[in-house]
């Protein structure tokens, strides 16, 4: 009976993977799997980090944890990332790979990413839940679980690892397999270094680390010219006093050289330290889609908010502007268009290239029709607080009718900068040095430079340092992080209102909130081993 | 008619000979003749004259009796109402007279004229039920088996199987989960209630050999002779490691009789929504919105003109009022079935063909699903009373063809009663509350399904198999079987280049509204089963002892082999082949598993060995023991062999010499069994495999890269799962047949529980590979009773109850008492599907109230009046996550129904209900959730949802707001837990069958009309839902619960 069936008839491996006993053998296994560790770098996402902020709103609460977040009333079911899936993918690569047979040199490089990818998880991890476990290693199923560890010692292991990472990678890459521009640099390793150890103010660190980035030879990305024919059809002399054409130039220059840095056609420019990049066609990233409001097909995911509007200072004199109060603006806005317009008049350049406002041109999005902003209140996929973004957006991704596949920067040149200024002015005080740092930036979008006799002390000075950062990375995912390190949260965290002065959510602040709660599964089935943050 | 048989075929030289035989062989009375190098065939023509007769039973003369000529079968006629019959035939032939409830009887036509005495049968005692690897006598069954004889199916014609197994049994679920019309619709379908965690679905075995529920669920009524579930371990454990969740056993008709017999059937049906969801329109839109609004303090956004506009309908092109459900999907929807069979007999080859035509349109426009279905089945007796060789041919075509896109019930569910359909001018719609917006204009469905694109599923599926039997000495036989399926299938799809929708405001394109870029993907896939088997069975009665052993081995693979392909950018929307697409790298198209141009195989296998011994004594003791011996692929070498023996033992009470003075008692049997079964379906197909799974992942400086990483969490230890059933039964039959009864009652033991353990986040796996933990346990009771009664001569009737109550416990979990899931919580000491969460104590109707409860803060943030107020469960003065508690249950663990038959004169109806009992829904999203995902709102929230003026603390929901506004009325909580319980008329079927007397002149020997329905009426369990099919497990949009009215007929030649 059965005489037919072959020894090996119950033998069935998978087919459509390698098994691992083939695999870990060569060169290529390494590179292989050194690449799936870079789809672990986080993307767009990180913008839902400033919607769980003051600087923007993310109204929808089934699209990300950030509209409990802000609204301050966070059960313990959220989970505000707690996740160590690119953490245990980083600690098997690292197990294995000594298994297989390739130069050392390059194997230590190899494991130089995969262990900064590791790192980054970890600086996500304590800056959400302060204490968590630091898992170096593969973790069987009967040994996960396991405690927190204290936050110090999971940021001197982060610091340590970067610190030696930094020494294995090379500055810069020179193309082709194996060496693609794109991967983790010396740069990336020491960026990120640089701001966890602002994060704990280890301002002589931090300092120190910023100025080895400002001698590798990265630069603040700049346009010359105006190439698109429809951005020369957008008209801002309505909204700016233009002293001159050479003024005009300058102010459009400013504008256009911060907005396109984070379009597709720069990717990789002088600026970025390190992207998350999408492939093409085949990968595409939803800025396009969150961002803009429903009349050009986005879902205003994360819209700007009041806060981060008032913090754009004038064009003309370079200082904090005055605004008007949430009412006058309301009887404005309902009454005399004119007079609500002038609160958008003679702004900082990247005010233009971050938000759009009503009445605000933006040619660049449709070849068609000329494109102005209108808010539509109380209309689905429009904005709640009566803004949208502008900035991450490609515009002529959504005139080709295609999703955006701009690669998405994790770190770039001017947080470096910023990081050298507000270090080295905590450290001591105002100095050539910082106020050259942020002129750098502030000259870039067009801004006049600090008025140095004005800020002259360090606590003036980290006044608009913290402005200047606030601006310039608005919706990068820095603010969630800075306003809890510079202690404003509570001050900041307050209700926000739309154009007609009617609530767009309702926020309240609790002490707890300086932590996120563990997700109360984790805990549930943690069986005590984990111990839940205070408050919660 | 009659002559259908006596036209001279004339077969060419060219025509094989092999279908010239095949003719002699079933076609009775055919001769060959060989002349001038010609063979043609004719059949014999007899010298008649006319017989006349009367036939008779104990009560006198019976009317609508076949009597049929045995010599040629065509000729045949029925009793009238006086019993008497006349018919052509010839002195020295024979009649045969057959009726229901009696025996057939063969009498030699010795004069003119005749008197034909009938008897009535006893029918249960040589019922014959289909048991694993055989059949057994009904009598003899010492399992729980419950089944639907030949003879049943044949009374009472079932227009689906699902409606056919519904009745027969309690323990068994049958649940019409609805989908759309597609491949792969199955229903779902339970014996005995859930006992492990996961995958419940029983196994199904088609003419002995293992099939899928979609098999199960493609077969036509028509093609099938007897079916049977065996509910229990000794039943069932001959099947081993699949049968842990019970075998669903079909056998198809087979060729035989005396005479040719075609049947044909039709029926056309009109299937329509249960229950559709009851979303607010405009203007209750606009209230409810306003009043979260302010419930929220914020502003209105509707001011009292426009919801004036929406009101009087004046601009409909900027304020219309559109039922998103109504205008987008079908009111009704056909669906028509045809079949036509040949039963026929033969020398030595008798054979079964079924032809079935399934047409099924679907709610949504444009789409629908054509299913053909031919079962060819043969019985060749080679040598006689040695050797008997049979072969089973089936092919099933499933075709699905739809043109638009897929519907998107994501997109149905948030679709505005404000947002236009189409304009006036007959442009799509653009306006959404007034102004233009191009993201809903985009979501439009109707749009969608319309000018989306097109797709097609083509599935062919081709099964042969042979089985042979040898007989070399009196009471041995020799098995053999082998099947080869063959499964192809197809699924096209083609996504258009649309163009842009015109903003009606300023009749200018909107962008983003269009595809700019269109993609065809196609996946062809085919799968090979090949199932060797081979029995030995031995029987012999010597004395009052009867004794039968079986043994057997089989083996089974199945390889499944996938490609996909695609591409896009197309030069139009027309095209049909991926040679025309893009060759450009960046146009390949990709899907969830990567990119296209690629394979993928899945395949498994199994080896078993199993025996069966039977004794009985006096046909009074019966007694049965099973083995079987399974080694799957699905484990690793060291795990993969099972053993699952069982026990069973039955005895016929009313065979004792004491039971001979209870002459109430026609029947009584008590059965016991105890066995075990395995369960490895659950487990992933390399759960005990390490991998490394290769795909583009990342993408350096514009040029897409491979990555390679770990597949899944591994399990390398993975056991079987193993069920543990003890079964206690009895069969009774009392009052002269009038009441039967069968209850059961069983304690099924799940060990080695295969669970994807809940895992810790710093596991760093999303899920976990399955491991062997856990332990529940079923008890359960159930019992069917039938009455059969007679109401003077011509009304007879049967009732039927059924009910069928399990209770489970979860024994153990492993290393821990609990584990917490999303919404629910398994517990050591309670049940499997419990909901864990916080209590709810109604609304708060002040602030006082509010101030006086304990803080809820910790747990849902700053309550307002009109909100959940929670308990605290613990007491301790706060609320927190300690006062989560078990709230309810998801399992319907009482389930039960009513049958009731009746036949006057002619006439008959059968109606089937179903209900269940003690189960909660916990609804979320759309449907409760106000404005969830930028959608609408249940209009039941208008009346009966707190306000300042119904300021209840029972009002049906709380104080409206979005979602946002106020996240404490939303956390876990038996506020939005739901009664599930509900009472269904499955079926209601009304019949009428022609006398028989005037059809036989048309040639037919039965002609019967039906009307049905399916689930025409439904009582729900939970007022605050009235618009929510049971069956379809959660409120949210989805593809509708059908019911269905139809008209058929069948007929028989």
């Amino acid at each position: 009976m059965l005489g037919s069936c072959q020894k090996d008839f119950l033998e069935r491996a998978p087919q459509n993977s390698v098994p691992e006993t083939l695999f870990w053998k060569t060169e290529n296994d390494v590179y292989l799997a050194v690449n799936a560790l870079y789809a672990e770098l986080p993307g767009e996402g990180l913008m839902y980090e400033d919607g769980a902020a003051d600087i923007a709103h993310a109204q929808y609460p089934w699209e990300s944890t950030s509209t409990v977040i802000s609204s301050g009333i966070v059960p313990t079911t959220t989970n505000a990332g707690w996740n160590f899936v690119g953490i245990r993918k980083a600690n098997y690569f690292l197990a294995n790979v000594d298994k297989a047979a390739l130069d050392e040199g390059l194997k230590n490089r190899y494991k130089a990413e995969v262990r900064f990818v590791r790192a980054l998880k970890y600086v996500g991890l304590v800056n959400k839940f302060g204490d968590v476990p630091l898992i170096t290693k593969e973790l069987s199923l009967p040994e996960s679980n396991v405690p927190r560890n204290a936050k110090a010692e999971v940021v001197q292991f982060i610091l340590d690892e970067l610190t030696e990472i930094a020494t294995i990678l090379p500055t810069s890459y020179t193309s082709g397999r194996s060496n693609e521009i794109g991967r983790i640099t010396k740069g990336a390793a020491l960026a990120i270094k640089a701001r966890v150890e602002l994060q704990e103010s280890k301002w002589a660190e931090a300092a120190n680390t910023a100025r080895e980035i400002m001698t590798l030879g990265y630069e603040l990305f700049n346009v010359n010219a105006e190439i698109d024919a429809l951005d020369l059809k957008d008209d801002y002399s309505k909204f700016v006093d233009f002293a001159d054409a050479e003024d005009e130039k300058k102010f459009r220059l400013g504008l256009r050289s911060y907005e396109s840095l984070f379009h597709e056609a720069n990717e990789g420019n002088k600026e970025v330290i390190l992207d998350r990049q999408y492939i093409e066609q085949l990968q595409p990233q939803y800025t396009n889609t969150y961002l803009p409001e429903g009349g050009i097909g986005g879902w205003s995911s994360l819209t700007p908010t009041q806060n981060l509007v008032n913090a754009y200072q004038s064009y003309k004199t370079g200082e904090s502007v005055a605004v008007p109060t949430n009412a006058q603006r309301a009887d404005r806005y309902k009454n005399d268009l004119n007079a609500f317009l002038e609160e958008y008049k003679n702004r900082d350049p990247r005010f233009y290239a971050t938000i759009l406002f009503e009445t605000a041109p933006w040619s660049a999005v449709d070849d068609k029709a000329p494109y102005t902003f209108k808010w539509v209140a109380g209309g689905n996929n429009m904005s709640k607080t009566g803004y949208n973004f502008r900035k991450l957006v490609d515009p002529k991704a959504i005139r080709d009718r295609i999703a955006n596949h701009a690669n998405f920067i994790i770190i770039r040149y001017a947080e470096v900068l910023l990081t050298f200024a507000e270090a080295q002015n905590e450290l001591s005080g105002p100095s050539a040095e910082v106020y050259a740092a942020l002129d750098q930036i502030r000259q870039r979008a067009g801004m006049p430079k600090v008025d140095q006799a004005k800020y002259a002390s360090k606590e003036s000075l980290r006044q608009l340092i913290r402005n200047e950062r606030l601006v310039e990375l608005a919706l990068e995912g820095h603010r969630y992080v800075d306003i809890r390190r510079w202690g404003i949260a509570p001050q900041v965290m307050n209700t926000i209102y739309d154009l007609n002065n009617s609530v767009a959510q309702a926020r309240v602040w609790e002490d707890k909130l300086w932590l996120m709660p563990i997700p109360q599964k984790e805990i549930d089935n943690a069986h005590g081993v984990l111990v839940q943050n205070d408050g919660y | 008619m009659n002559n259908r048989f006596r036209i001279p075929f004339s077969f060419r030289k060219v025509t094989p000979l092999a279908a010239a035989l095949m003719l002699t062989a079933t076609v009775p009375n055919a001769s060959f003749l060989f002349a001038n190098g010609q063979i043609s065939l004719q059949t014999n023509i007899e010298i008649q004259e006319t017989i006349s007769g009367k036939i008779e039973d104990a009560n006198g003369p019976v009317a609508g009796v076949t009597v049929s000529l045995k010599e040629n079968p065509s000729v045949v006629t029925t009793t009238n109402a006086s019993g008497q019959f006349t018919i052509n035939a010839a002195v020295g032939q024979s009649l045969i007279v057959r009726a229901v409830g009696y025996t057939a009887v063969t009498k030699l036509i010795s004069s003119n004229s005749l008197n034909i005495r009938l008897e009535s049968t006893t029918e249960s005692l040589d019922e014959v039920v289909v048991v694993a690897f055989g059949t057994q006598k009904k009598e003899n069954l010492t399992g729980a088996v419950s089944s639907i004889t030949p003879k049943q199916l044949a009374e009472r014609p079932v227009t689906s199987l699902q409606n056919a197994l519904q009745g027969i049994s309690p323990g068994i679920t049958v649940l019409s989960r609805p989908a759309e019309v597609a491949k792969g619709n199955t229903g779902s379908i339970t014996v005995r209630g859930r006992s492990n965690l996961g995958s419940p679905s029983p196994m199904f075995i088609i003419d002995g050999i293992p099939a899928t529920g979609a098999e199960f669920a493609a077969l036509s009524p028509n093609d099938i002779a007897s079916m049977s579930v065996l509910k229990d371990a000794a039943s069932a454990s001959l099947y081993g490691s699949r049968a842990a969740n019970g075998v669903i056993l079909v056998n198809t008709k087979n060729g035989g009789g005396d005479r040719a017999v075609v049947g044909f059937s039709a029926n056309y049906g009109l299937q329509s929504a249960t229950f559709l969801p009851q979303y607010a329109d405009a203007v209750e839109y606009a209230h409810l919105y306003n009043r979260s609004m302010r419930n929220a303090g914020k502003n209105e956004v509707f001011s009292a003109d426009i919801i004036e506009k929406y009101k009087n309908g004046s601009e409909p092109d900027l304020y219309p009022n559109t039922d998103w459900f109504s205008e987008v999907l079908k009111s009704t929807a056909p669906q028509k079935d045809m079949g036509v069979n040949i039963t026929a007999p033969g020398k030595t080859t008798k054979y079964y063909l079924g032809l079935n035509y399934f047409d099924q349109q679907s709610l949504v426009p444009s789409r629908s699903q054509k299913r053909i279905n031919t079962k060819f089945n043969t019985d060749t007796e080679v040598v006689k009373d040695i050797l008997r060789i049979g072969s089973n041919f089936s092919f099933l075509k499933q075709d699905y063809d739809r043109t638009g896109s897929d519907i998107s019930w994501w997109e149905m569910g948030r679709a505005l009663p404000m947002t236009v359909l189409r304009h006036s001018d007959g442009t799509w719609g653009s306006i959404s509350n007034g102004a233009a917006n191009a993201t809903i204009a985009g979501n439009n469905q109707l749009r969608a399904i319309q000018e989306g694109g097109r797709g097609t599923n083509r599935d062919n599926y081709l099964q042969a198999a042979l089985n042979g039997s040898l007989t070399p000495l009196k009471g041995l036989s020799i098995d053999g079987l082998v099947s080869l399926k063959y499964t192809n299938s197809n699924t096209f799809s083609f996504a258009n280049t649309t163009t842009p929708v015109i903003n009606f405001l300023t009749k200018q394109e909107m962008g983003t509204t269009s595809n700019k870029i269109n993609q065809m993907t196609e996946y062809w896939g085919k799968r090979e089963e090949l199932l060797l088997q081979g029995t030995i069975n031995y029987e012999r009665t010597f004395g009052d002892h009867f004794g039968k052993a079986t043994v057997g081995s089989s083996q089974e693979s199945n390889v499944y082999r996938e490609a996909f392909l695609g591409r896009k950018n197309f030069l139009n929307n027309d095209l049909n082949t991926i040679a025309t697409g893009s060759s450009a790298t960046a146009d390949m198209s990709s899907d969830g598993n990567g990119l296209a141009n690629r394979t993928r195989q899945e395949e498994w296998a199994i080896r078993s060995y199993f025996g069966r011994f039977n004794y009985a004594f006096k046909n009074k003791y019966m007694f049965e023991a099973n083995a079987r011996v399974d080694y799957s692929s699905r484990f690793a070498p060291e795990h993969r062999k099972a053993v699952f023996p069982s026990f069973s033992a039955g005895w016929n009470i009313d065979r004792e010499s004491f039971m001979d003075n209870v002459s109430w008692v026609d029947a009584l049997k008590l059965r016991g069994s105890w066995g075990s079964l395995g369960n490895q379906d659950v487990v992933t197909i390399g759960n005990y495999f390490n991998t490394i799974a290769i795909g583009s992942n990342y993408n350096f400086d514009g040029v897409a890269v491979d990555g390679a990483q770990q597949n899944a969490h591994v399990n390398y230890a993975a056991l079987w799962e193993k069920v543990y059933m003890t079964n206690v039964g009895i069969d009774a039959t009392i009052l002269g047949g009038k009441i039967n009864l069968t209850t059961d009652y069983f304690v099924k033991n799940t060990k080695d529980i295969l669970l994807q353990p809940v895992t810790l986040a710093t596991l760093g796996w999303g899920t976990a590979a399955f491991a062997n933990q856990g332990q529940t346990r079923n008890r359960g009771i159930e019992a069917v009773v039938t009455y059969n009664g007679i109401v003077g001569d011509e009304f007879k009737y049967s009732v039927s109850g059924n009910i069928s109550y399990i209770k489970n416990e979860i024994l153990s979990l492993g290393d821990f008492n609990e584990s917490v899931s999303g919404y629910w919580i398994n517990r050591v000491g309670s049940s499997v599907g419990d909901y864990y969460g916080y209590k709810s104590d109604g609304l708060f109707t002040s602030q006082e109230e509010i101030d006086a409860h304990p803080s809820q803060t910790a747990i849902a943030g700053n309550s307002k009046v009109g909100d959940i107020k929670y308990v605290d469960v613990n007491g301790d003065g706060v609320l927190n996550t300690d006062d989560r508690t078990i709230l309810g249950n998801d399992v319907p663990w009482v389930n039960y129904g009513f049958n009731f038959k009746a036949a006057y004169k002619d006439f008959d109806i059968d109606v089937l209900t179903y209900g269940v009992a003690g189960v909660k829904t916990y609804m979320e999203g759309e449907a409760v959730q106000p404005f969830f995902n930028n959608g609408n709102v249940k209009s039941n929230w208008l009346n009966n949802g707190w306000t300042e003026e119904n300021n209840v603390a029972n009002a049906d929901f709380p104080r409206i707001t979005t979602v946002a506004d106020a996240p404490q009325n939303y956390i876990t909580s038996d506020f939005w837990l739901f009664s599930g319980n509900y009472f269904r008329i499955r079926a209601i079927t009304l019949g009428y069958t022609f006398p028989t007397e005037s059809i036989t002149k048309i040639g037919m020997s039965q002609l019967r009309v039906f009307a049905s329905s399916n689930n025409p009426f439904t009582v729900l369990g939970d007022k605050r839902l009235g618009d929510f099919d049971p069956e379809t497990g959660s409120g949210r949009p989805g593809y509708p619960g059908l019911k269905t009215f139809s008209l058929g007929v069948t007929a028989r030649f």
